[in-house]
């Protein structure tokens, strides 16, 4: 007998069948059945079952025996009786207290709202605001901001002691702000005011008005929390407080991440490169680690090849191919070119281990580490050793992580070079600004460390999956600094599918995770402040996982269940929620704008909230769990398609909140009509939250990626040598590893297969390489390298990707944020993201369906 | 009054036709133009556009210097349409070449005085095609000149001679410059003998260098002006640099020869 059969009559026994009943049978028992009759010789299962049963029966309203669908539409659409008298009751109990009758319907109060004199003496009154409007935008602001700023230098003249209790001052005011009670005119006045003078200071360049905005966000933040910690708790029953509990935690992260995030980025420092001696004879000798594992080779001799270009002094400076995974062909190519080759014997600790092996077997004083498809520029050196020779404690300097493939949500959603990167906001800012407070911390590429500190904490930290930041952390703690150079010196691939992406956030969540609980930046000796503040905040900023999940279903518990999760009124909600993200945007637009256009943050962090949220909480507890896994780069996607793995979760929350949607119409006309405003509300939530959704679906959706060596877009000048002997200036549009996109300054007709010499110039150098003519077409000209010999490949790889200043300036023509700009920007995603989901579900299976009808000979005959 | 002398070590490297063709462009800019041909090969003219069907029988200051040295030469200028003044050498045979040399070795400073008593435009950029050394004519090109460019292709043999005579030429003196010519990319040699150039006289390397390029010949071949024979080829790209090089130089130039006359009148 198999453990399936004996499965099935165990079950069958106790749901009273007898012999192989089928499958229908025993659900219908188990579920629909009233089981009044076999309650006398009930089993354990049996009892459990039906005292839930009997439990949700009560809770739903449902008769005994009733249909299934009536289960259904109790459980989905209508209220529950007891939860609709419940209603009854706060809204008689509302009325009376208002001494008012219901209010009307939504749409006819929206009716009766334009009907006010209100929009008619706004109508009246417009020429006076548009007039104002001119008048403010005819401001001198620099100068303003000017005056402003030397207004505000006064206050550093004061005397010590008064600044002093001035400053002490501040966290009161604060305070006083926060906690005053004010009516909801008096809030609305208050929010009014707030937002005129922010939209005042928003115009004003610098620094200080930057401050200003962040108070302000501060002040309407905390004035948020006050409110809603004192006055929406009220919860009636066990699942409103219980649920009420969760969104406020979740909440309370948001605020606390919002604090940190400022104290973090409070004075980006913005630190400029410390130049060497004249004489390069007291420069300090560097080794360069390229460790690998199993990435091919084509990648990893790219970043040897430009390693070997740095301008270093020769002999002062060790390139070595830490080859991990013990490849033949490695080890050849390592000797061909001159590069130290090292192995071990075993993997043990992945990168960190290998590193550290590398350290016991070099003697350079400093390290730099490049990822194996991590391309340095030849200058990386000279612009970041400066800082080693000025500050003898500088034990670290990282230098930003630059992308020149668009990673899996700039190709997906088609947004490459138009909005900043996930990426851009950590190393242009957050690093920037963990900087100031001698905070930064390690990346695990392009960047050096000097070795003897290194050493002295033994070496790169092997107790967490993110080696990088734990070591930071480690010879911070030993008091030495460490420093950010904002100049992009190296350039990679960014990971190639949404899938690889999220496999790496996974790693970095869990890693920090692990820090956060096995060496607290809170807790332990030897740091600030404001040095475990940006730690904690860099860890604490993983845990997003939970409190984005929360966000996502919290309107359907109104929608679906009608719970009030927050007990108050939709107004005040309004009155109080609005300002605080309001503010919050505002503060962050300006704060982040360059570096992270509004609202994005959303989409980023919805795609990977489920992914992050498991290894977090796994990690937060059980540290020790968990393990190193690669990151895949440099791959194809043949063929468009929807990732259904990492878009499950999403779907399944989609669904609910379409479901969620469509109810809350429902409830706003019919079922609810008494409360329109809450339901207003959080349809207003949940369209949102479909928003968001639908453009995480649309960075699902896998673009086709058929090149294998990336185009990377730059201007470099360039000569052509034509055949004939004429010679022709042009530049490049893009180049790769394969060939170059030119354009010439006047059109040529050149077949395809002509062989030419393109000339790539660096400063007073040129180099030329041979190639084929793929494609001309007028002016624009595309080429073919014939086949490069190494010593070739490394003179392309200088006059491209190791030019000093390849990367300087790449996101200059970046557009600024303009926050509902980048609202409407997401909002089309979102359709994107909905159309392509229909596309992939409905539209392509019907076509295939057709083309199979069609090739399907029987039907060619029935044609004819 | 700014004096450029186009000098070369080597005979054959494309002197002429740069001068040619450096004049035109300096003139369509609206720079105020003079080119003198100071090669007995006589040969600027042609490149200028004169064609002469008589033979040489197109008189030159040569000529004239050798039976007139003292009168001036207002009278022996041609003027082209693109606006470039330009004085020829003249036909010259053989027996009197050798004469006018001979004369002009005792006279160094002639060709100085001629180009003053000819009372130029003051922001006149003159550009003398000066014969290859050693010879009197170079030799009275370099007194005249406020900035000599050393016309060079980058081949080993210009190397050798250009380390072995550099020296003797006077070259490496704060007026000289060196203008690589005929600079092919694709020609390994040619890239390291540029690095070699660079490495011995960095700085005295002008930042433009002129590319070998078919269309400079052609142009010739067809009676046109490079800007208007080929007007996105290298070569013009490359010409546009040196002349916007030797725009800035004369600019330059200028305020300290205005001060020098300032302290001498002191």
């Amino acid at each position: 007998m198999t453990l399936f059969d004996r499965l099935w009559r165990w079950l069958a026994g106790h749901c009273s069948l007898i012999g192989r009943a089928g499958v229908a049978a025993c659900l219908w028992r188990l579920f629909v059945l009233s089981r009044r009759e076999i309650v006398a010789d009930a089993s354990p299962l049996h009892r459990f079952g039906d005292r839930c049963w009997r439990r949700m029966r009560r809770e739903l309203g449902v008769r005994v025996g009733a249909a299934p669908r009536e289960y259904l539409l109790r459980l989905f659409l209508l209220p529950s009786p007891a939860a609709m008298a419940e209603q009854a009751r706060r809204e008689a109990d509302r009325i009376r207290r208002r001494q008012r009758a219901a209010p009307p319907g939504l749409l006819r109060r929206c009716g009766q709202l334009a009907r006010r004199p209100v929009v008619w003496l706004r109508a009246l009154l417009w020429p006076y605001f548009d007039r104002l409007e001119r008048r403010l935008a005819g401001l001198d602001y620099p100068a303003l901001a000017q005056r402003f700023e030397t207004r505000a230098a006064l206050f550093m003249r004061l005397h010590p002691l008064l600044r002093g209790s001035l400053l002490f001052c501040v966290p009161f005011l604060f305070a006083l702000a926060a906690t005053t009670p004010l009516s909801w005119a008096e809030q609305l006045v208050f929010l009014g005011v707030m937002w005129l003078f922010a939209m005042l200071v928003r115009r004003l360049p610098g620094t200080l008005p930057t401050l200003i905005l962040m108070g302000l966000a501060l002040v309407a933040s905390l004035r948020y929390v006050w409110w809603r910690l004192l006055f929406t708790l009220d919860l009636d029953s066990t699942t409103e407080v219980l649920l009420g509990t969760v969104l406020l935690g979740a909440e309370a992260y948001t605020w606390l991440i919002l604090l940190l995030g400022f104290v973090q980025t409070l004075w980006p420092l913005g630190r400029k490169p410390a130049p060497l001696p004249a004489d390069p004879a007291s420069w300090p000798s560097v080794d360069v680690y390229i460790p690998t594992y199993n990435e091919p080779l084509a990648i990893v001799r790219t970043t040897v090849l430009a390693a070997l270009g740095i301008d270093w002094p020769r002999d002062r400076l060790k390139i070595y191919l830490l080859d991990d995974g013990r490849r033949e062909e490695f080890r050849a190519f390592a000797d061909q070119v001159g590069v130290g080759y090292l192995t071990r014997p075993d993997n043990a600790h992945a990168k960190a281990g290998n590193l550290n092996r590398a350290l016991s077997r070099t003697d350079g004083e400093f390290i730099a580490i490049f990822d194996c498809d991590h391309i340095p520029t030849r200058s990386f050196l000279q612009i970041s050793m400066g800082w080693f020779l000025k500050d003898p404690k500088c034990a670290l300097m990282q230098t930003p992580h630059h992308f020149f493939s668009p990673d899996p949500f700039e190709r997906n959603l088609g947004t490459y070079r138009a909005v900043p990167n996930e990426g851009r906001l950590f190393y242009g800012l957050v690093q920037d600004g963990n900087d100031f407070w001698n905070a930064t911390f390690f990346c695990g590429s392009c960047a050096v460390i000097r070795r003897a500190p290194l050493l002295e904490i033994g070496g790169i930290a092997v107790e967490t999956v993110t080696e990088d930041a734990h070591t930071a952390l480690k010879l911070q703690r030993r008091g030495y600094n460490t420093a950010y150079l904002n100049i992009p010196q190296a350039a990679g691939l960014a990971t190639e599918s949404l899938s690889s992406h999220v496999g790496q956030r996974i790693r970095w969540a869990r890693g920090m995770a692990q820090i956060f609980r096995i060496d607290n930046p809170l807790l332990g000796k030897g740091l600030g402040f404001f040095q475990r503040l940006c730690y904690a905040n860099a860890m604490l900023h993983f845990f997003f996982g939970i409190p984005r999940l929360i966000f996502l279903a919290a309107p359907l518990a109104y929608l679906l269940f009608e719970q009030h999760i927050i007990n108050a009124q939709a107004a005040m909600i309004a009155l109080y929620v609005l300002p605080h993200i309001l503010h919050a945007s505002l503060a962050n637009s300006r704060l982040q704008g360059r570096y992270r256009h509004s609202f994005w943050a959303e989409l980023y962090e919805t795609v990977l909230a489920w992914y992050v949220m498991r290894p977090t909480t796994v990690a937060f507890f059980q540290p020790a769990h968990g393990k190193f896994n690669v990151t895949a780069k440099g791959g194809l996607v043949e063929k468009d398609y929807i990732d259904w793995g990492i878009s499950l979760p999403y779907l399944i929350f989609l669904a609910f909140n379409v479901l969620g949607f469509g109810l809350g119409v429902v409830r706003l006309f019919w079922w609810n009509s008494y409360e329109p405003g809450t339901v207003v509300l959080n349809l207003i939530w949940c369209f949102y939250n479909l928003v968001i959704l639908g453009a995480a679906m649309a960075a699902a959706s896998e673009a086709r990626q058929v090149r294998l060596a990336h185009r990377v877009r730059m201007r470099i000048a360039a000569t052509l040598y034509l055949p004939d002997g004429r010679t022709l200036p042009c530049e490049t549009e893009d180049f790769s590893l394969g060939g170059l996109g030119l354009r010439l300054f006047h059109g040529e007709a050149l077949a395809p297969g002509t062989r030419v010499w393109a000339a790539l110039h660096r400063g007073q150098q040129e180099y030329a390489f041979a190639a084929d003519v793929l494609i001309c077409r007028d002016d624009r000209l595309g080429i073919r390298f014939l086949a490069l010999s190494t010593e070739d490949e490394a003179r392309l790889i200088q006059c491209t990707f190791a030019r000093a200043d390849a990367w300087t300036g790449w996101d200059e023509q970046m557009p600024a944020d303009r926050p509902l700009a980048s609202l409407r920007e997401l909002l089309l995603l979102g359709l994107q993201g909905y159309r392509g989901l229909f596309n992939h579900l409905l539209t392509r299976p019907a076509l295939r369906w057709l083309r199979r009808l069609r090739s399907n000979p029987v039907w060619d005959r029935g044609q004819g | 009054m700014f004096v450029v002398s186009l000098s070369s070590i080597n005979g054959g490297v494309g002197r002429t036709t740069l001068v040619a063709q450096l004049a035109s462009l300096l003139a369509r800019q609206g720079q105020t133009v003079l080119a003198l041909d100071a090669d007995p090969q006589n040969l600027l003219a042609a490149h200028l556009g004169l064609v002469d069907a008589s033979g040489g029988a197109t008189p030159g200051w040569a000529g004239q210097a050798l039976v007139f040295p003292e009168r001036d030469w207002q009278a022996l200028g041609q003027r082209n349409s693109d606006g470039v003044s330009f004085l020829p050498f003249g036909a010259l045979d053989s027996a009197r070449l050798a004469a006018l040399e001979s004369g002009l070795r005792s006279d160094v400073r002639f060709l100085c005085r001629q180009l003053a008593a000819l009372d130029l435009p003051a922001d006149t950029l003159v550009l003398i095609d000066s014969a290859r050394l050693p010879s009197s004519f170079a030799g009275q090109a370099l007194a005249a000149a406020d900035l000599c460019l050393w016309v060079l292709p980058a081949d080993p043999a210009s190397l050798f001679c250009w380390q072995r005579d550099a020296a003797l030429a006077g070259a490496e003196t704060r007026r000289g410059h060196l203008l690589i010519n005929r600079f092919d990319a694709t020609r390994p040699l040619q890239s390291d003998v540029l690095e070699l150039f660079r490495a011995g006289s960095g700085s005295r390397l002008l930042p433009y260098l002129i590319h070998r390029d078919e269309a400079l010949p052609e142009s010739f071949a067809a009676n046109l002006c490079l800007a208007d024979y080929a007007p996105d080829s290298q070569a013009m790209h490359d010409l546009h640099g040196v002349a916007q090089w030797l725009r800035q130089q004369a600019a330059s130039h200028r305020p300290a020869l205005a001060a020098a006359v300032a302290t001498t009148a002191a």
